[in-house]
Parts: C-alpha cells; structure tokens; sequence
C-alpha cells in the first residue's frame, strides 16, 4: 500500500505540475491562471475522492493506474489543442476569463484520478492496517520526488510532453508491481502494450513537433521544444524565421523595423562612437545584423535560455560581434555589476502581461539595472503600445505606470510615440535636443536607418503627438512594483474587448476595492459563528480549516508570484516547489496525527505566523541564486504546519465524534483553499499590494491564534 | 474632466481664432441620423450599412454610436472626434491625391465590423462613452484647415460612415470653402447613402480585406459582396478611388487569391486604379500572429503587376522600388517615395514629363 501512495503521489504532482506548465505555455504566457488551476485541482480531487470513497466495490486500482497515465500525456496534448477550437485563427488572443475556464476544466481528468485512488488506496490501507495518514504521507514522499524528477527533466532534458509520457510509463510500469499480488500475464500484456504505445507516439512520431505542425498547419515549423522558461516553436514561412515563445510571437526575422526601432533611438542620446549595449532579450532576430553596420557598437546580449540559442543556430545566421551571456537577468545584474558598465541598455522583454515581465518593470530592477549602467548610460524600454493617433485611457493605464517606475528610479525620461511607444530613461541630461539634431545624428552614423530616419520622423515626433502622450503620462499616478504588480491585470483589461466580462471584471476588481472588505467580512461572519456557538470548543474547528485553507494557498501562491518574479524560472520550478509543499504537508498531517495534542494547533499556528512575518520581512532581500532553495524552506515549512493545522481542525470539531464521515470539515477546508487560490494573487496581490496581503494573512492567522488560546482544548 | 486642448495642441493651435475653444467632453450628441425607417409597431430600421440593424427604444446599432431614442434614430458621435491629427496624405494611403499634401484627420468611436486585426480597434471597438471626445462642430474643422492651409480633411482611422452625418456636413461645408475631403473606408455601406456622400468627396481610400467571402464572414464580422458593388459604385461615379490590401500571413496571403484580387480590380475597376499592399502588425485579437514578411508583399506585387495592374504599391518597405509611382507607357520614375517624403516629383501636372502620358489621379 505505501509503495501505491508512493506511486499516486508521483502521478498526482507530475500531472499536476506538467499540466500547469501546459497551462502556461498554451494560454500564452500568463500566470494570472495558477491559481484558477490549482482551485480547479482542489475541487476535482475532492470530488474523485469523494466518488472514489462512496464507491460500493473496491477498486482495481492497477487499472485505474493505467488508465490514468494514459491519460496524462493526452490531456497535455489536448491543453496543447484547445486554443484551436476557441478561436478562428491560430495565434487569436484567448480572454482571461477564458483562460481561467479552461485551466480548471484541464484539471479535471488527472484530479478526479488522483482523488480515486487516494481513496482507493486508502481503502486498500485499512485492510492492511496502515492509516490514511500514512498513506497521506508516502503520497507526500512521492509528490517529494516527482517535483525533483520533474524539475530535471522538464525543460532541460525532455520537453513537458516527454516528462508526461515519462512520468505515465514509470507508472505503468510500477503500478504492475507495487500491488500485494503479483501481476497477471495479461495485466503484463496490457501494460506493455500501452508502454510501447506510448514511447512509439511520442519517439518514432515526435509528438511535440507532429502537434505543433497540425497547429500552425500554415508555417513550416521547424522545431520544437522547452526551456526551463517556456515552450519554444520556431516557424518559417516565405523566408521569414518566427520565434514563437509558449506561442505568442516573440521576434521575426527579417524585421528591420524592429531591430531599428531597438538600437538607433537610444544611440542618438549617446555622443560616442564607440558604444557598449546591454540587449535584454534575442540579438539573432535583427540587432546582430544591424550591429555589423555599426562598427563602433559592442553588443552583450543576455538570455538565460541557452537551448533556444542552441535552436536558433542552424535557422537564423550568427553574427559574430555580438556576445551571448546566458543568463537570467536578475542574477547577471548581481554578478557583473562591478565589472561592466554599458552605454545603453535595451530592455526587450515582451509585454508585461506576466509576472516574469511585471518584475522587470519595477523600481527594485531598475535599481538593480543602473548598477550595470554607465552615468550616462540610456535605458531604452519599448513598448508595443500604439500612441501615434491616439492615447486611449487602456493605453495611458499601462504606460502611465511604466513611465512612474522609470521616472522614480532615473533622473531623466522622454517618450517617442508611434505604434511602438519607446521610453528612454538616463540620469544625464540628454534628451532635450531639437528635432533637426536628431536627424542630423542619425544621418551621421554609419548606418542608415530605413524606418527610424526623416522619412517617418517627421510624422511620429510631430510636436502634437509627443505633447498628447505627456500629457497622458503626466495625468497617470500609479506605478508598478514588486509590492503590487499592476500591469498583468492592466493588460488583460487592455487586451480585452471593450464589451467583453473580462473588462468588467478587472474594472470592477479597481473600483472601489470591495474585494478585500468582502473577503474580510465572510471570515469574520465565520469567525463570529463558530465562536459564538455554546459548542465553540468545538465549531471553532471549522475556522481553523478555513483558516488553514486561505492562509497556506496564499502563501504558496505568493512565493509562485515572488519566484516568477524575480527568478523568471517558476516554469520548471514550480514542480519542486509544489512538490515540497505536498511533502511538507504530508510530514506536518502525520506527525500531528501521531502528537494528538492540543499543542499542535497553537504550534502550528504560531509557524504559519512566524514564517508569514518572516517572509513579508526577508523576501526582497534574497539573492536570485538562492531564491529557490529560500522558496523551498519557506514552502516546506508553511506546508508542515498547515499539515499539523489540518489535523488539529479535525481532532477539534470531530472531538469524541465518529471518525468516519468528515465531509464538512473537508468541505470547509476546500473553501478556504478555493478564496486562497483564487482570492490571494489573482484578485488581492494587485489591488492592496504584497505586504498588506501578508500583514491581512497574518493578522488572520493571529487572531486565530488568540481566539484558539482564549477557548482552549476541545472537549 | 474637461481639460483644455490647448494643452495637447500648442503647436497646432497657434494663432488659430476660436480654435482654443476645443474642449474635451463627456456629452453626447443628439443629431437626428440620416437613411433609418421607423417600423410598424416600433423601433427603427437602419439603412445607412447593409447590416440593416433593427433597433428598439434605448438600444443602439451594432456600430454602438447609434441610438433609438422614442423613435427617432440619434447620432451619438456627432462632432465629437476621439482621434484628433494632422498626418501625411502618403499615410492613409493616398498616392495619386496631391501627393505631399497634409490631411486633418480624425475619427469617432465605433465601427460597422469587427476585423480581428484592426489597427485602430482601441477606437473602432469602443462606444463613445468609453473614448476622450473633443468636441469639434464641422464649421471648426473648416475653419482650422483654412487658417494652417491644410487642403484635405481626411475622414480616417475607425470607420467614417458610422459618423455619416459628421462626415456629410464637414465635407459638404469644407467644399464651399475649397477643402477637400477624403473618406478612408471598408467600404460597407448602402447604395443610396454613399450615393449621396460620393458627391460631397474628393478620393476615398477602401481596405478591400479579402477577395474571399469567407475571410470577411470569419475574420471580419461583415460581406464582401456589398464592399464589390460600392467600389463599382465609387468607380462609375468617378471619384477618386483607390485601395489598400492589408496582407495578414496565412488568413489572405495565397498566390490564389492575390490572382483573383487582381483579375476582379482589373475587369471592374480597372488597370489604373491604384493598390497597397500593406504590411500586417500584430494587433488587437491577433496579437499572436507574426508581422508580414516582405517576400509575401513581393509576390503579391509580382502577381498584379503579371496581371497587368499598373500601379501596385508596398506600404511601409522604405526604400522598395514599389512606394513610387512609375509611367506605364516609358517606365520613367513620376513621384519617388521613402517613407512619407516625396523625394522627387516628375509629373508635369498629372502627365509624365518625358512621354506626356496621363497619370489617373488628382495632382
């Protein structure tokens, strides 16, 4: 039985985790629905178990393995499809709200698997004399492993799809002899028949690429695979080479618009000839080939994916002037700030409709950034906002805040408008130069620009035009920061139709900041009511499950968001993170089931208050490199005491009652997690900032902790 | 909020008699729109676009900007531009219409269709409640253009004939006191308003999106075959007409259907009449698909010009031989463009000043 936990804890997490990956990957990019997918987990898992449970016949639980590792590497193919039949067109902007349905629903089938065979195994425990708890702990311990396995594989070795196959042949395999009794020729049969299945879809017919060929039917594709950061695809068609990055285009190539628009602008505030440029981003798909035409340029490009520079090799042509650093930003910063200083930086970075991107856009990195800058070094940050005819309200909402953070971090900003607004910032006054010097600069390098040059000059610095965004950018307030990312949510309002839920939604989340009150006034009405109750010794249990609940997704939620952020890896570490917490949960629900004390409800909570506090003090201090071992501790320990938490919820409210039916404590818990889940990230995070969630979510867990003092022992 | 313009337009409103008067506003017009029919037993018809929207009490068109209030079918836009700007002939495109000239250009908000692509879908998506308006009366328009000599007003960016009556009156004053006008369209509009409209204008610019009834049902929310009989409408009626083929990878790009585009323009429109082939951006609902490359603008210039078009142009390659106008009969080079700067101008009023031969246009 424990090898079987074991098992399920491996096929739980690694199909939860790849399927999250998917998710990303597939719904473009945006981790706004991590928390929409793990509320999707929770419920369908809950519902398998709990169909699992009422299930008259014990099940076959050999076969429920093999059906459902068969279907983990198609519901991965499936999330991969389901942009295709949403939209009209490959590459058609799928709605947040969209997004969100679509991440709860692919969890259904590998949650409601999961949720089964627990109960399954659980069942199958009872007969053999272990507890649930001790099958809740080696599923722990194999949740534990999948998330390192994962983490290996996923990204670095094998792409998602090939992790999923993996994980589903271990299983096919193990579940065979995991059993008490020994597998049937025809179970051997079957179970090989589907492992060799499986490795021929996914070797002889290269399954990542077969999908990607149907998908973008249009296009030559001419590889695909995983980062540790995302999905790549590269496509070709009539001669030009696209980047896809999880399928949103990042770069095309030839694009001389692109590239001129990236490297000459900044150039014009930079009076030397020869010029170091930092390019945060792809030199491959324009810069490199611009850059042999400007002799006096040195150009270091920094990406952390070095398999996408490694794709790239044989589809694009290298150019040698320029130096590849692979290498994630944050931590290329830290290092090398004391060596090199550059002229010009070049944020190229996409839309900050992500975390990844957000945490670029915020004061704490531009700090960071101006140690690599010379004095009179020039960031230029561009944007794909359209400003030329217009400055819309959605527009000014994202640029205001952009146009802040560079405005507090340097002493000098300008704006060009266009269809691709670009925002220069530097400390040395450089920008007030007339309009016939800016052409007479331009005219003077050794390349002459075919788009950034008189010929459109004229029109897009017509004084009317760059008068109209100042205005607009003078009029904004807010500013984006690591504190309260503001931009994922303005871009999804700003991507959205102007009719469309998605906008009202966002709107309505703005306005007013009802939410926060809402969220606060449900947990004091449950507050009241369990305290209230003459059997409070007892109810009071029910509001440690929410509390348990709210405070441990939260949590887990904020170091995914804080991870993102920072690192940008949470694509491929998510799986360790998520499988430490399931071990953390686990050890914590079994040595609290062993203590049976009262002590392990005012020890849990005091953990949970002491690592929020701790967190919300020490999270902006910690060094990229470290991030995701600081992660993993606070993960790990968050998870133990919401563990022992859960179990001194039920020793409260199940005191000295039957241990068999604990279906509303379950479902308690289950809301909690669910406004966590949903609530923490996604809806507080960007309305009241990152250090009013911890404070909220450790005055709820303190005021639990009193409350849980002044009633005392259950019973 | 009512913020001054003046603010926003220095340079523009210099010196300009009553101009500082444009104020941004949050009301709306109440100007009776034109082509609806009240129906029997209530609400409206509208004829003004061949959607033929049915309108109840308090609802409004699918364009968003027109209103059925007891009855009587209500322009909300009227007057009220949310785009607001002086841009060059050359960038709407117009090639053959005083080439080098300025054009006031502005729009409302709203639009009859909904292309996934629209460049302009900030605008043409919103209702005008949701857009900052100025508010700007035809006679200002006029008045503006005649003090900064600006010859052209161009009716642009969302779609102009969702703001039919603004349009109409602008044009129709902006005649009487010597400014032209031009109207930049999708051309999804009624016989008999265009009719009337057509005598009011100079030039009109039509996005043709497709040659494919399907792409204009998918991708477009509107019909082709209403879009074909008004160019052949503009084209009897002898405006100026030209167009644009706003090329999207692998939506309208085959070899196939650059052929057909070029072989219906040739028997209806005729050889002369001029076409852009543009450069498709990632925007609005397809901001996932890559930009245009140039070798898909080549072959559709390679394919029209095989099918005998003598004046197909590339928009946004600067520096391509096909942003200037040539001589059919002696190949002489007549406007050279980069970007939007007349570089060299040979005609001879609208003749080629080597062969005399007449360039169709208005020079």
């Amino acid at each position: 039985m424990r090898r079987r936990a074991f098992l399920l804890g491996v096929y739980a997490t690694g199909g939860q985790v790849l399927l999250l990956r998917e998710l990303i990957s597939s719904l473009h990019g945006g981790e706004l629905i991590i928390g929409t997918s793990l509320f999707g987990w929770l419920i369908w898992v809950a519902i398998g178990a709990t169909l699992g449970g009422r299930s008259k016949r014990p099940t076959v639980t050999t076969a429920l393995f093999l059906a459902a590792s068969i279907l983990l590497p198609v519901m991965i193919a499936v999330t991969r499809l389901v942009p295709l039949l949403l939209t009209d067109v490959v590459g058609e902007l799928i709605p947040l709200s969209t997004a969100a349905l679509i991440s709860v629903i692919a969890m259904f089938p590998i949650g409601m698997f999961s949720g089964w065979l627990f109960s399954s195994i659980a069942r199958e425990g009872s007969v053999t004399g272990d507890s649930i708890v001790t099958v809740y702990l080696w599923e722990g311990i194999g949740a534990f492993a999948a998330g390192a396995v994962a983490v290996v594989l996923a990204g670095n070795i094998l792409s998602t799809l090939e992790t999923a196959v993996a994980i589903a042949l271990l299983v096919i395999v193990l579940a065979l002899f995991t059993n008490e009794r020994r597998p049937s020729s025809r179970q051997k049969f079957v179970h090989g028949i589907v492992a060799v299945g499986l490795l021929v879809v996914v070797i002889v017919f290269n399954a990542d690429l077969a999908i990607d060929r149907f998908k973008y039917d249009s296009y030559s594709v001419e590889t695909s695979f995983d980062t540790p950061y995302s999905h790549q695809t590269i496509l070709t068609r009539d001669s030009s080479v696209i980047l896809l990055t999880d399928n949103v285009v990042e770069a095309t190539s030839p694009d001389v618009q692109a590239a001129e628009n990236l490297l000459i602008p900044p150039l014009i505030y930079i009076p030397e000839d020869e010029c170091e440029v930092l390019l945060i981003g792809r030199a491959e798909f324009g810069i490199a080939q611009l850059a042999d035409s400007l002799p006096g340029l040195h150009i270091t490009a920094i990406d952390p994916r070095a398999k996408l520079s490694a794709g790239l090799v044989d589809i694009v042509p290298s150019h040698g002037r320029v130096f590849k650093v692979e290498s994630d930003v944050a931590r290329f910063a830290t290092r090398m700030s004391e060596l090199t200083k550059y002229d010009v930086v070049i944020l190229d970075v996409g839309e900050p409709g992500t975390y990844r991107v957000s945490g670029i856009i915020t004061s704490e990195f531009m700090a960071a950034l101006k140690l690599l800058m010379k004095t009179n070094g020039v960031l230029l940050l561009p944007t794909r906002y359209d400003t030329d005819r217009y400055v819309t309200t959605e527009t000014k909402q994202l640029l205001g805040p952009i146009f802040n953070v560079l405005r507090s971090s340097f002493d000098h900003v300008t704006i060009w408008p266009g269809a691709s607004t670009l925002l220069l910032a530097s400390d040395n006054d450089c920008f007030d130069i007339e309009y016939d010097s800016i052409i007479a600069c331009i005219d003077s390098l050794p390349y002459q620009p075919r788009y950034v040059s008189d010929s459109y000059l004229f029109d897009r610095l017509d004084p009317l035009k760059i008068d109209r965004l100042w205005a607009a950018l003078n009029d904004a307030n807010l500013s984006n920061s690591l504190d309260r990312p503001i931009l994922p949510h303005y871009q999804a309002y700003y991507r959205a139709s102007p009719e469309s839920f998605d906008r009202r939604f966002i709107a309505l989340m703005f306005s007013g900041r009802t939410v926060p009150y809402v969220i606060g006034g449900i947990l004091a009405i449950m507050l009241a009511a369990t305290v209230w109750s003459g059997m409070r010794r007892r109810t009071f249990g029910l509001f440690v499950y929410v509390v348990a609940g709210i405070v441990s997704l939260s949590l887990e939620l904020i170091a995914f968001y804080v991870h993102q952020s920072v690192a940008g890896s949470l694509y491929s570490e998510v799986a360790i993170l998520i499988g430490v917490f399931m071990l953390g949960l686990s050890i914590g629900t079994y040595f609290a089931h062993k203590a049976g004390d009262f002590g392990v409800e005012i020890g849990s909570l005091v953990t949970l208050l002491v690592a929020g506090l701790w967190y919300s003090h020490t999270f902006r201090n910690i060094q990229p490199d470290v991030l995701l071992i600081y992660h993993i501790g606070f993960l790990f320990v968050t998870a133990l005491a919401t563990g022992g938490l859960f179990v001194a919820a039920t020793n409260r409210y199940y005191y000295g009652r039957s241990l068999r039916n604990r279906g509303l404590g379950y479902a308690v818990e289950l809301i909690g997690s669910a406004i966590g889940a949903l609530a923490a990230t996604t809806i507080l995070l960007p309305i009241i900032g990152l250090s009013a969630l911890l404070i909220s979510l450790s005055v709820v867990t303190g005021v639990t902790l009193v409350c849980s003092i002044v009633i005392g022992r259950p019973g | 909020m009512a913020a001054s313009h003046t603010e926003l337009l220095p340079e523009f409103m210099c010196g300009v008699e009553n101009a500082c008067a444009f104020d941004f506003t949050k009301q709306l017009s109440t100007v009776e729109a034109r082509y609806y029919r009240k129906l029997e037993g209530g609400g409206i018809e509208c004829e003004l676009c061949p959607r033929h929207c049915r309108v109840t009490d308090l609802e409004r068109g699918y364009c968003g900007v027109r209103e059925n209030r007891g009855d009587t079918y209500i322009t909300l836009v009227y007057g009220l531009p949310c785009a607001f700007n002086i841009d060059p002939i050359e960038k709407k495109p117009l090639y053959h219409f005083y080439p080098g000239t300025a054009a006031l250009s502005l729009a409302t908000a709203g639009c009859n269709v909904n292309c996934k692509f629209c460049q302009n879908w900030e605008i043409s998506q919103s209702r005008p409640e949701q857009t900052d308006n100025l508010d700007i009366p035809p006679a200002s328009l006029v008045d503006v253009c005649k003090s900064r000599r600006i010859p052209t007003i161009a009716y642009t960016y969302s779609e102009p004939i969702i703001y039919y009556e603004y349009m109409y009156d602008t044009a129709e004053l902006g005649q009487k006191n010597g400014i032209k006008s031009v109207m930049i369209t999708g051309g999804y509009i009624e016989e008999k308003p265009l009719a009337d409209l057509i005598r009011q204008l100079d030039a009109i610019k039509v996005d043709l999106k497709s040659i494919r009834e399907d792409y204009y049902r998918d991708i477009v929310g509107g019909e082709l075959k209403p879009v074909l009989d008004r160019l052949i409408q503009m084209k009897t009626a002898g405006i100026w007409l030209e167009l644009v083929y706003l090329v999207v990878p692998t939506l309208n790009d085959t070899d196939a259907e650059f052929r057909d585009l070029a072989r219906w323009i040739k028997k209806y429109l005729g050889v002369d009449t001029p076409i852009h082939f543009s450069r498709f951006h990632p925007q609005y609902l397809l901001r996932h698909l890559p930009a245009t490359p140039q070798r898909t603008l080549e072959r559709a210039l390679g394919i029209c010009k095989a099918e005998g078009l003598q004046f197909v142009y590339l928009g946004n390659v600067p520096g391509h031989h096909a942003e200037s106008t040539y001589c059919p009969k002696c190949g002489q080079i007549l406007i050279q463009r980069r970007g939007y700067r007349i570089v060299q101008n040979n005609l001879n009023g609208n003749r080629c000043n080597e062969c005399n031969r007449e360039i169709p246009g208005r020079f």
